[in-house]
């Protein structure tokens, strides 16, 4: 992994440019809730905002996950144990939300 | 005896026993904020148009979001150079990387602070007929105000209400009536009716014990255990003290005697019970538009100037969504955004100061500029008919609300609606994860050298730890961010 | 693995451990961070917990099978009088908080820290050929989490609320609102509990990372997952399912605490009333988002409860039939299969709730497809079995006691799947009784198994064989005998939290249940006929004789440690694991030498070797090695 000098001196300008990326990201966040122009979607909050916000966020949690928590070059083990670990909470949140679509009193 | 693979990593899984402990701690952190996430989704999605209250969408200061935001994401930077150091071998380059870490989150959890004293120090109030007003209670008139002077508990219930509510700086001294009709004084109240409560019961599981062995064998029990228990005693005070009580913890009160919910009863005289109220903003959401003109707190606030100037705000949004559907895009504005906006708009702000986040509309607009923008000239008129009604101390308007006009009444905390609830349950969690990684991470800068000298191999494992731990709490924070500020 | 684990040897009970240090009596027994102390500490404790729950439990028996007598013995007791009536009879408050507590004390404080964090503790890293646990500090810390935990759940009995008495699901927002009007609502049982649980979540979290990284990470030079034995698989699925499935119940949980303390309204509706009086909460929030979360930990929590049993069972049936576990991949495949599915069955305890009937048939087709894997675990157990020299053993008499009663509380789950079956049976005494089969005389039948099996590992002496016999017969009578007649009561209707056992619900109660001609009752009842009511009387006498039978089992815990019969050997059950490999008892790391091994877990009765059982860690020939060394 990082045990030679060169492999840290590449390693950290890998870290500067996520962590500018995620600044910048952070930023463009801020810009399309705050400025009229940036909205998507219908006035007001939407769905389009929330998906567009999600997905920046999810981006920056990717670069955060991959990079700075090495998932990028990580054992198959961690992957198996995150891999269950989201399908546990996938099934939580879908279920819930679910269920919550579908009352008794929609059936009647 | 030494465990194997704490500092190298097996072979066939290629890994040392922290990393996959780390990970498994943070696969069930991640069901953690899960849990709290899809709680969040539920919350929202399952509020009922016209029932609950709505979504609040722009109650946020963006900007200490904002701050917030960049400050942990440098510290996620800088705690992989930190590791870096270590790596390369290098101490002290080790602690200045560190050493800024925690300044950063420590920045983040005094920003943290400002917003929630921000918060906290703003009032909400709900009143019967469902309009909304903002603002400052005044004077503590939150609390119902009353004059006590004597006070009759039930001992064996071992609660005593009343004590939680006696002014700050009231210092009663309670005085007991014995057998010999002589006062005495009991000292602290709360441990007297420890006291009391265990000698009561006492008494009563003695009487109980005759009364039972007597019909057991069939004959009559000694008259001494048939005699009444007293379970209730009156305590008179010296001097009359001031109570203020919240009246969710009051079962019932007049002019006379306050009945408090553990079945505690003060006597002595009502001094007030309305609530001085300072209104920042009004917000009629959840009426009707054609019955807003109705609402109860217009004739609160008694001032048709007022009421013309929100009216006024409220049509100018009106026309917006007629604009951007109508006219622009040819379609009928959907029932949702007339609905929302009608009932969203509550656009009377008197204080004045530009500073206040929750200045803007409400339900889902959230692109300040222009509803500041907007609002400013809402403000302008109120300010202008605002003249003849009563203001504080900044010219904003006072309001006196008869305490049965009340619903509810709250300060902007966690029990301010469920949106409140949830941002304060997960950024306080969050912040508890933050104070948990300012210590770990605190261990090693000041207590780590030790280590690093005697396995820096070792050393540098935990820091790994340590710093995957302080990007999951970054992670986490990357998603807070936009889902509680910004939609 | 390190050089110091082989410097141990046989000598160490003897006092060659004075020569390191001899460690003093707090941190030996303690904070003992040794995996063997940390599971009996949490052995011992939950065992008092169990009896304390057992204690519980015996008091509402008698409130449902003579609510109109006083309670004998305890109404002497001044503390337990003020919960009483003035005639001392148990009170609907007093019953209600011992049945949460019984409920919550059973399942969170005696038998999950029984099964995983005891056998779990003891048993995983002698299994795994481990020297110790991976963390052994956080081990410790684990099992202080659950003492402190348990510590405020029996507080909470003592303040002047009560425990916490809204059940053990703490169903808001009933448990939200309880014991408001109590002046200090931090000292209140409801809030107590939500802390306890806190503490346990905790704990739980700690010891499930430690049980997961050891079985990953610690195994032995040769122990590939397929040479596992069944006890360690299970294990690593619980662990996972603890993992996994506490941390929304922690939010429930902080989320009610939140509710009670801070005011906040997440299960409170909008205008909910507090008996009739409108509640200063802002409302909005929804009481289904507790239920969700409690029941996404809860039934995970039920495999939890059943996977140590089914975990246990399988080492000692192939131990006394001497035959190798019938189908052991298989076992493997389901009990993952198992964890998998056991999440997303939950909302079958909530049918009741208005969820709608797509969503429910969602959950019903989960519900009937875990059984599978279910099915084919216990199938297993069973066809090993088959032909097989079976010895009696005690261990084994609760093993094979295990098999058909687990089989009648899983079965008697299967119509609580459907929907339609579970409105008429939702909250009925039906629901008790399955539930109780399946941990009653299933897990705790089969944790005495475990007791029973390893405990000359511990002591170096066998426990006594007639006490044995003489704990086992009446409790498989007696068990039956309590959770039997559950299920004619609750397919009558009863309801389970009726404290006067149903008597206010006369139709149902006078309902003859056998006739006065009927041999039973000629010979219980003399000839009259027995009526639903009289079970009541049936089911708390055998509870109450149940206590009674387990005299033998305590007398025989501690009479063996000093006087039961030696051991001849390290491995006195003739066993394959890695655990009789050590030392008796197993000194502070384990092994004597780092065992190696050379074959799958239960090599019993292998043609041609020369006894009928072939460790583990025995070399068979050469040749071994290779493969040893490809699969370190």
């Amino acid at each position: 992994m990082v045990d030679s000098a060169e492999e840290i001196e590449k390693h950290k300008k890998a870290y500067w440019a996520v962590g500018i990326a995620l600044l910048v990201f952070t930023g463009i966040t801020v810009a399309v809730a705050s400025f009229n122009f940036l909205d998507f979607g219908e006035p007001g909050v939407s769905a389009m905002d929330v998906a567009v916000g999600l997905a920046i966020a999810t981006f920056k949690s990717t670069l955060v996950a991959l990079i700075f928590m090495h998932l990028n070059h990580e054992k198959g083990l961690i992957y198996k144990i995150l891999l269950f670990t989201c399908y546990f909470a996938f099934g939580m949140v879908i279920l819930m939300v679910y269920s919550l679509w579908n009352p008794i009193h929609a059936a009647f | 005896m030494e465990i194997p693979y704490e500092v190298k990593a097996r072979r066939d899984t290629g890994l040392w026993n922290a990393k996959i402990g780390i990970w498994l701690f943070l696969a069930s952190e991640v069901m953690l904020f899960g849990g709290l996430f899809s709680s969040y989704i539920f919350l929202r999605l399952g509020v009922e148009p016209g029932v609950d209250n709505p979504w609040p969408t722009d109650v946020q200061l963006v900007r200490y979001g904002f701050v917030n935001t960049l400050v942990l994401i440098l510290s996620s930077v800088f705690v992989v150079f930190a590791w870096l150091a270590i790596k390369e071998g290098n101490w002290k380059k080790f602690q200045a990387w560190m050493a800024a870490v925690i300044a950063c989150a420590l920045l983040f959890l005094v920003l943290k602070g400002i917003e929630y004293n921000y918060k906290l120090s703003h009032h909400g109030m709900r009143l019967i007929d469902n309009s909304v007003v903002e603002g400052v209670v005044l004077d503590k008139t939150d609390r119902i105000r009353f004059e006590a002077n004597t006070v009759t508990l039930d001992v064996t219930t071992g609660s005593t209400e009343f004590l939680n509510w006696i002014k700050k700086g009231e210092n009663p001294e309670f005085q007991l009536k014995g057998e010999d009709g002589q006062l005495k004084n009991v000292g602290n109240v709360a441990s007297w009716a420890k006291k009391m409560r265990r000698k009561t019961n006492r008494i009563i599981a003695a009487s109980r014990s005759v009364r039972w062995k007597a019909k057991r064998k069939g004959h009559e029990p000694d008259p001494e255990a048939l005699k009444p228990i007293t379970r209730n005693y009156t305590l008179v005070s010296v001097e009359p003290f001031l109570v203020y009580a919240d009246d969710a913890r009051l079962s019932a009160y007049d002019d006379k005697v306050m009945n408090f919910v553990d079945g505690t009863k003060v006597t002595g005289k009502l001094l007030g019970d309305s609530i001085k109220f300072e209104v920042h903003e009004v917000d009629l959401q959840m009426i009707p538009t054609a019955k807003q003109d109705q609402a109860l707190v217009w004739k609160l606030i008694n001032d048709d100037a007022v009421k013309s100037g929100w009216n006024h705000a409220r049509d100018e949004e009106i026309k917006k969504m007629e604009k951007y559907y109508l006219e622009d895009r040819g379609e009928s504005v959907p029932d949702r955004q007339m609905s929302s906006r009608r009932v969203n708009v509550h656009g009377f702000h008197e204080s004045g100061s530009d500073g206040h986040e929750s200045a803007k509309s409400e339900g889902g607009h959230d692109k300040a500029k222009e509803v500041h923008g907007e609002h400013a000239d809402a403000k302008q008129k109120g300010h202008d008919v605002g003249a003849e009604v009563e203001l504080g101390s900044h010219g904003e308007i006072v309001i006196e609300v008869p305490r049965k006009q009340k619903k509810f009444l709250s300060n902007h905390g966690p029990a301010y609606g469920t949106y409140y609830a949830i941002y304060f349950t997960m950024t306080g969690l969050h912040g508890l994860h933050v104070i948990g990684g300012i210590v770990v991470l605190g261990y090693f800068l000041f207590f780590g050298k030790a280590l690093f000298l005697k396995d820096p191999e070792h050393m540098a494992n935990r820091v790994e730890v340590g710093g995957l731990f302080w990007h999951f709490v970054d992670l986490v924070w990357i998603f807070l961010f936009p889902v509680m500020y910004l939609f | 693995m390190s050089a110091s684990t082989t410097t141990h040897d046989k000598s160490e009970t003897g006092g060659d451990h004075h020569d390191h240090h001899n460690p003093p009596f707090w941190k030996k027994y303690l904070f003992s961070t040794d995996h063997k102390m940390i599971g009996l500490q949490y052995g011992f404790t939950a065992l008092l917990f169990l009896a304390f729950g057992f204690f519980l439990m015996m008091v509402m028996r008698w409130s449902i099978a003579y609510p109109e007598r006083p309670i004998p013995l305890l109404s002497e007791l001044p503390w337990f009088q003020i919960w009483l009536d003035d005639e001392g009879k148990v009170t609907g408050e007093l019953y209600n908080m011992f049945g949460a507590m019984h409920g919550t004390i059973m399942v969170f404080l005696g038998i999950v820290p029984l099964a995983f964090g005891a056998f779990g503790n003891y048993v995983t890293p002698l299994q795994v050929g481990a020297p110790d646990m991976a963390f052994p500090r956080l081990n410790m810390a684990s099992y202080w989490c659950y003492f402190v935990g348990g510590v405020l759940m029996l507080i909470s009995f003592f303040l002047p609320s009560g425990a916490a008495k809204v059940g053990w699901t703490s169903y808001s927002p009933l448990a939200s609102m309880t014991d408001s009007n109590y002046s200090n609502i931090f000292w209140t049982g409801q809030t107590q509990w939500l802390l306890g649980m806190v503490f346990l979540i905790t704990s739980s979290l700690l010891g499930a990372v430690n049980v997961l990284v050891t079985i990953i990470n610690l195994r032995a030079p040769g122990l590939t997952w397929m040479r596992l034995p069944f006890f360690v698989w299970a294990m690593l699925v619980t662990g996972f399912l603890l993992l996994l499935a506490f941390p929304p119940l922690e939010v429930a949980a902080i989320m009610q605490l939140m509710d009670r303390v801070a005011g906040t309204s997440f299960y409170l509706p909008t205008d909910v009333l507090n008996n009739g009086v409108l509640m200063d909460a802002a409302g909005g929030g929804n009481p289904l988002l507790y239920q969700h979360l409690f029941w996404f930990l809860a039934h995970p929590e039920v495999y939890v409860l059943i996977l140590p049993a089914f975990a246990i069972v399988s080492e000692i049936i192939p131990n006394n039939t001497r035959k190798p576990l019938f189908g052991y991949k298989t076992m493997v495949y389901s009990v993952m299969v198992l964890g998998f599915l056991s999440f997303i069955v939950w909302a079958h305890h909530m049918y009741m709730t208005g969820v709608g009937a797509s969503v429910s048939t969602f959950f019903q087709t989960t519900t009937v497809l875990i059984s599978v894997p279910s099915v084919i675990l216990l199938t297993s157990m069973l066809i090993s079995l088959w032909g097989g020299s079976i010895r009696f053993t005690v261990p084994m008499l609760f093993a094979t006691a295990f098999i058909p009663m687990f089989g009648i509380g899983g079965l008697t789950g299967l119509p609580l799947a459907f929907n339609l079956i579970d409105l008429h049976l939702h909250d009925t005494y039906y629901v008790i009784g399955h539930f109780h089969y399946v941990v009653a005389p299933g897990t705790i039948f089969a944790l005495f198994a475990g007791i029973y099996y390893w405990y000359p590992k511990q002591t170096g002496r066998m426990m006594n064989t007639f006490l044995g016999h003489l704990h086992f017969w009446p409790s498989l009578i007696l068990m039956n005998g309590i959770f039997l007649p559950m299920f004619i009561q609750g397919m009558a209707g009863f309801h389970r939290r009726a404290f006067d056992g149903g008597k206010a619900y006369e139709q149902i109660s006078s309902q003859v249940f056998l006739d006065g001609d009927s041999l039973v009752a000629k010979i219980f009842h003399g000839g009259e006929a027995i009526q639903m009511l009289d079970l009541n009387i049936i089911m708390s006498t055998s509870a109450w004789l149940l206590a009674i039978s387990q005299i033998p089992f305590i007398i025989n815990f501690f009479f063996s440690i000093r006087f039961g019969k030696k051991v001849d050997s390290d491995n006195p059950w003739d066993a394959t694991t890695l655990e009789w490999a050590t030392p008796t008892p197993p000194p502070h790391g384990n092994f004597a030498v780092e065992p190696v091994v050379y074959r799958g877990p239960y090599e019993y009765s292998v043609p041609g070797a020369e006894s009928d059982f072939s460790p583990q860690n025995e070399p068979d020939a050469a040749g071994d090695t290779a493969e040893k060394e490809e699969t370190v």
